[in-house]
């Protein structure tokens, strides 16, 4: 264990809370020169030291704490230097390099003067050689998922605040406001949920459904905090306006280097660094993933080079919304010749498409073996059917459909063969396409685990379009009982008819059947059915005799 | 679901291709189209229940509909069109001869009134074969009407009732009406109509002229020939450019809306029950 040196400020007791930042270190690592006097300021995790770690001997880090001092000094020992102390206690030769990625809010201690946001970065300048390499975090207040965040202004940042920062006027709140706050010419990542960062003139380019949106609003759908309304369809909105690099929850600022790729974002333990190019991206994968779930990450599998395009779930949300259901038939026809038996998950907001062939995207979640084409359908069906609901978007389908049926439907419109319908044998038992669609289902269960984008958090806008859609059930529900009593109506009209039709027949029949009995027992009857018996006689000649044989005989008996 | 759902005997086809019993088809859950119209698929008096479901023919009703404040529409194609599959034409198809003609009809509430006479006269003048005349029952029963075209020379015909209440259908309605258009080289009438898209579809050349008449209390909102003129002049004409018939044909009849039976069977919520 190193020595802590303890300067003004320091607070204990008192911990900050850190969380390990891939992406962050994998930026690091590229921005952080080698062997200069380091100075790490503010809380950071053990993952993003190490990375500045491995590149200089020479590191020295502040924190406010004296119990995160102590825990540093325990787990990094002489190769850090550990400083416990508030910002402005810190009196020492100025740094190389300045790696403020957590920002400049959880640098003072309750003992400190009131500094304004930019007072502190005038502090943090001041620590800085001229030449400097300094990486800057910045929480955004115009963040969207600040702005959707259900919370009150006196609540929204918890009670650790003895002093509000939020409010700070200096305080910048968009890309150029961070550039001119700043005395050195600066390089600018928008930073979503801390999972994805972006350049920020890339991000300001990026249209709906393209890579830097896509990584942007999974990253924000991972953020666990109770929202007004989901982020998603914020983000598409923003980068349709070019604002992507507006909204993130944070930006980096990157002070005398320049980072390599312009894209860097967390995937399972990985991260994957992506540069633009003219025809799409080229990719990197860097480190080593855990399997620890039914799927794994295989980084093998993700292309090196990635299309320009949408996403396909783009293509089809708007298909679905615009009620198109021909053309969204067809592309799901293409869809189902494209896909083959693979061990790549499928996913169609994962799925590259520029108008006419579909290319994989950045996600490289595996299964153990190959699966069939059809389960792999099937799975990438059952996440957009959970997407397109789950985001209350507009679609043509009704709600008796929704669930196992309507992805079975999008499977038969991409070639699968529905199931042959089974009788039920009670009231509980399970349609067929239960049991078509189980494995997609559990394929896709599996994803959103890995994935880690559900978060238990149900934004207001969801409950009360939740609330909303159960009222019209029973709205529509008794409009179906409604209905199906009109038929019993018309059923019972239509029997009414019948029955009296039945009756007037019985009448008939029976004053038939008594006009018939009336005219059997009638002499005119005996008379015509003699007359009818005799006209049936072929040889008459030989009946006379017969009878004559007959009368002679009983003539002589006598 | 509504007993108008069996006019034609539209559930009936549709029951079979989803592989149910024809002749008893199951409960439809929701209104289906009966005809084409140029408004939202139902006369405007149309009653429907809360939340009701619509199932249309094509996408322009649907659209229609949804200006006068309905929702839950899916289009799923003419039934018609999926009787064709259901009965294709034979692999030596007969000689197509003469035109059958279709006189704008009448319903069970209301009779239509024009010049029969000035009619016939014209279509003497512009048919070059022989002419089946097509009455709906509400004309054929009338021998007043019947009497103008029988006398005429032409072969009159009827397809039979839409029925009432789930009585009286002639659930194979549509089949004859197919039947007698596979027979004709042309289809004609004396307005824009069902017969004539349907007429297309089986084949035929279209042609729309003659004195559209009246009928008893035709709601402006149904009819609406000015309306027609300006929105399908393609379709309208003694000669119609036949490749632009056919477009709009499979466009008003939902030709690229139709469906596999499974999706049917989901989409109408016949599934397998106890």
């Amino acid at each position: 264990m190193s020595e802590v040196q303890v300067v003004r400020g320091e607070m204990q007791p008192w911990t900050d809370h850190t969380t390990p930042r891939p992406a962050l270190a994998a930026l690091l690592t590229d921005v952080v020169p080698a062997n200069r006097r380091t100075l790490i300021l503010g809380p950071h995790a053990p993952q993003l030291i190490e990375s500045v770690l491995a590149h200089s001997a020479d590191v020295a880090i502040l924190v406010r704490s004296v119990a995160d001092a102590q825990q540093l000094g325990e787990d990094f020992g002489p190769c850090l230097q550990v400083i416990a102390g508030a910002l402005d206690g810190l009196q020492t030769e100025p740094y190389d390099v300045i790696i403020a990625s957590d920002g400049l809010d959880r640098v003072l201690g309750y003992d400190s003067s009131d500094l304004s946001w930019s007072a502190r970065l005038a502090a943090v300048s001041a620590l800085a050689a001229p030449d400097a390499v300094v990486v800057l975090g910045l929480e955004n207040e115009f963040s969207l998922l600040n702005l959707l965040d259900s919370r009150p202004a006196d609540e929204r940042h918890g009670d650790d605040e003895w002093r509000p920062l939020h409010d700070d006027p200096t305080r910048p709140v968009s890309v150029d406001q961070l550039k001119s706050a700043l005395p050195w010419a600066s390089e600018v990542y928008a930073d979503f949920g801390s999972r994805t960062f972006v350049r920020a003139d890339v991000a300001a380019t990026a249209g709906p459904g393209e890579l830097p949106t896509r990584l942007a609003g999974a990253a924000l759908e991972s953020v666990d905090a109770p929202l007004l309304s989901p982020a998603a369809e914020g983000v598409d909105t923003a980068a349709r306006a070019g604002l992507l690099p507006a909204i993130p929850t944070a930006w980096l600022a990157i002070v005398g280097a320049q980072p390599p790729h312009d894209l860097y974002t967390q995937t399972a333990d990985t991260v994957l660094t992506a540069t633009q190019t003219l025809t799409g991206w080229d990719t990197t994968i860097t480190g080593d993933p855990n399997s620890t779930s039914v799927l794994a990450f295989d980084p093998s599998v993700v292309p090196s080079t990635i299309a320009s395009g949408v996403s396909v779930e783009s293509v089809l949300f708007r298909l679905a919304s615009a009620e198109d259901v021909p053309a969204f038939r067809k592309l799901a026809a293409d869809l189902g010749e494209w896909v083959t038996t693979s061990r790549v998950i499928v996913r169609w907001d994962d799925v590259i498409y520029d108008g006419d062939s579909f290319a994989y995207g950045v996600s490289g979640w595996v299964a153990e073996d190959s699966i069939e084409k059809e389960d792999l359908l099937a799975a990438a069906w059952a996440r957009f059917h959970d997407r397109l609901i789950g985001q209350h978007r507009r679609h043509p389908w009704p709600p008796w459909m929704l669930g196992d049926d309507l992805v079975s439907a999008w499977l038969g419109m991409s070639g699968v063969e529905a199931p042959e319908p089974t009788q039920a044998t009670s009231p509980d038992t399970l349609p067929a396409t239960t049991e078509q669609v189980a494995r997609g289902k559990e394929l896709a269960a599996a994803l959103d685990a890995v994935l880690e984008t559900s978060t238990t958090t149900v934004d207001v806008r969801t409950a009360l379009t939740e609330a909303e859609e159960a009222k019209q059930e029973l709205f529509e529900l008794k409009g179906h009982v409604y209905g199906l009593e009109r038929t019993l109506g018309f059923r019972n009209k239509a029997m009414k008819t019948r029955e009296n039709r039945i009756r007037e027949l019985r009448g008939q029949l029976q004053r038939l059947t008594t006009a018939h009995e009336r005219i059997r027992g009638s002499r005119t009857y005996a008379v015509s059915r003699v007359i009818f018996h005799a006209a049936q006689v072929r040889k008459p000649k030989v009946v006379a005799r017969k009878l004559a044989r007959k009368i002679d005989r009983r003539i002589r008996k006598r | 679901m509504h007993h108008h759902n069996h006019y034609y005997g539209q559930t009936h086809i549709l029951s079979r291709y989803a592989g149910f019993d024809f002749d008893h088809p199951p409960r439809l859950r929701g209104y289906l189209q009966h005809g084409w119209n140029i408004g939202c698929g139902w006369n405007p008096v149309h009653e429907f229940y809360d939340g009701a479901w619509r199932f249309t023919w094509s996408d322009a009703p649907k659209r229609r509909g949804h200006s006068l404040g309905r929702r839950n529409y899916h289009s799923i194609g003419a039934p018609f069109l999926y009787l064709m599959e259901l009965e294709p034409e034979k692999e030596e198809p007969v000689e197509r001869e003469g035109t059958l003609w279709f006189l704008f009809h009448g319903w069970e509430g209301g009779k239509i009134h024009g010049d029969h006479q000035r009619l016939i006269d014209e279509i003497r003048e512009t048919e070059p074969g022989p002419v089946t005349f097509s009455l709906y029952y509400t004309e054929y029963d009338r021998p007043e009407v019947r009497g103008f075209y029988e006398d005429a020379g032409f072969r009159v015909v009827s397809f039979g009732r839409r029925g009432f209440s789930y009585e009286g259908t002639d659930r194979r309605f549509l089949f004859k009406q197919l039947a007698e258009l596979r027979k004709h080289k042309r289809v004609a009438a004396n307005r824009l109509s069902t017969a004539i898209f349907y007429g297309i579809a089986a084949g035929c050349e279209p042609a729309v002229y003659g004195d559209p008449m009246e009928m008893d209390g035709e709601n402006p909102l149904f009819g609406g020939q000015s309306r027609i003129e300006r929105l399908w002049p393609e379709m309208l004409g003694k000669t119609v450019d036949l490749e632009a018939a056919r477009a709009t044909t499979d466009l008003e009849l939902g030709k690229p809306w139709m469906m596999p039976p499974a999706e049917l069977r989901s989409l109408f919520d016949w599934r397998e029950r106890v």
